[in-house]
């Protein structure tokens, strides 16, 4: 090793390093490390998974989480935040009062309040023989030209010169302009009898004849 | 075909040897190479015998476990101070936790004041070449453990400061620096002796 610039102001010290005994291996360094290498290598390594599935640490970490389990279900059972249903004041359905808006206030005699809550009745509940007034109340206004108007029942029939339909309901709407169509009505369906059907029919052949009368 | 002669090869190629066809024989070359120049390092960064032989065994045992984690890239002097001078510092470490412990845990349940025995030397006694070893490896083992270990490798082993560097995992400047602030401390340790 050449002695180097930065190294000669240290050159006693250097000196005195180099000048130190030389330290040897003990004479059975070989035989120990070879007892030890074979040592080793009979020991079989577990791997982390075997060593962590071992009943001595599973046991103990599977009784901790038991506990934790159990004191969970214990304190959140115990804890009634819920609010009894009972109690609860109704919930306000904001959807149901903007839909109940009724039309304003005509200007109609008692009679005339009572065929219009009859209609909005037969709306509701549609059977054969409110069909049955309803054609006669139409039968009845035969007169009508272009544009019949049921101003008792506050319902607008437009299109008087086309034939009118049952189940053409399109053009029929409130009188203050809220359209409403078959889908919209809830009504209930039920099963009509079979004299029911035949009554209903012969109204209706009834109805096509008075429009055909009508159109002519 | 001729016998291959393991004593011929090179540290790297018996590293080789054993890596590729698992030969003890070259392992045993290596560990009959590099025993005495780790012990050295090992014992004069220690400065206790019984743990530096231990350090070197299990530098062995790792160069046996883990053969396949070396690159022919570097020099296999390199690789083995590496894991020895690794060790040596946990060694160390070890060491320092234990002193911590034995210090606070004395004295607690009767209130005895610390006497730590001052087993420094005279000058009068720097006569036998033993003990001025002695004094000098006590000296020293007061020099910072990044300084020394720099020193050691240096001035006891007579590496390159390239080699030194590789081993350290520093810049050779690095190096350079820690090994001259090392001479520094151990000049001012060591002045009673060379003012002799």
């Amino acid at each position: 090793m050449n002695i180097t610039d930065d190294e000669h102001q240290y050159s006693d010290v250097i000196k005195t390093l180099k000048g130190l005994q030389k330290v040897s291996a003990p004479e059975n360094f070989e035989a120990d490390l070879r007892r030890r290498i074979n040592t080793e290598k009979f020991e079989k390594k577990k791997s982390f998974w075997e060593k962590l599935l071992l009943p001595s640490r599973l046991i103990p970490s599977g009784a901790l989480a038991a506990i934790v389990v159990i004191l969970l279900f214990v304190f959140n059972t115990g804890s009634g935040t819920e609010d009894n249903p009972l109690l609860m004041p109704p919930r306000i359905r904001e959807d149901v009062i903007a839909s109940t808006e009724l039309p304003p206030a005509s200007t109609q005699t008692p009679s005339e309040e009572t065929s219009t809550a009859k209609v909005k009745n037969d709306e509701v509940n549609p059977s054969a023989n409110s069909f049955q007034e309803d054609f006669q109340s139409l039968a009845a206004n035969d007169n009508a030209a272009t544009e019949s108007e049921v101003s008792n029942l506050g319902i607008t029939i437009t299109g008087g010169n086309q034939p009118y339909m049952p189940g053409n309901v399109s053009a029929v709407g409130f009188s203050n302009g809220i359209p409403f169509n078959k889908n919209s009505l809830r009504y209930r369906q039920r099963n009509i009898s079979p004299e029911e059907k035949a009554q209903l029919e012969l109204l209706k052949k009834k109805m096509m004849e008075k429009l055909e009368e009508l159109n002519k | 075909m001729t016998a291959i002669n393991f004593n011929d090869l090179t540290d790297e190629e018996l590293i080789l040897e054993f890596q590729k066809n698992n030969t003890e024989r070259a392992f045993e070359i290596l560990v009959h190479r590099y025993k005495n120049p780790l012990t050295n390092f090992v014992f004069r960064y220690l400065g206790d015998f019984e743990s530096c032989a231990d350090v070197v065994q299990e530098t062995m045992i790792k160069v046996y476990r883990y053969k396949d984690t070396y690159q022919s890239i570097a020099k296999f002097s390199t690789w083995v101070y590496t894991i020895a001078g690794n060790l040596a510092k946990t060694e160390l470490q070890r060491r320092k936790r234990r002193t911590i412990l034995s210090i606070n845990s004395y004295g607690k349940d009767n209130d005895e004041t610390y006497e730590i025995p001052d087993e420094s030397y005279r000058p009068d006694d720097l006569t036998d070449s033993g003990i001025k070893d002695e004094i000098i490896q006590k000296a020293f083992l007061k020099v910072s453990e990044v300084y020394r270990q720099a020193v050691v490798l240096r001035d006891i082993q007579e590496l390159s400061y390239e080699e030194i560097a590789d081993i350290m995992g520093i810049t050779v400047g690095t190096v350079k620096s820690r090994i001259n602030r090392g001479r520094a401390q151990l000049q001012k340790l060591l002045k009673s002796i060379h003012n002799e």
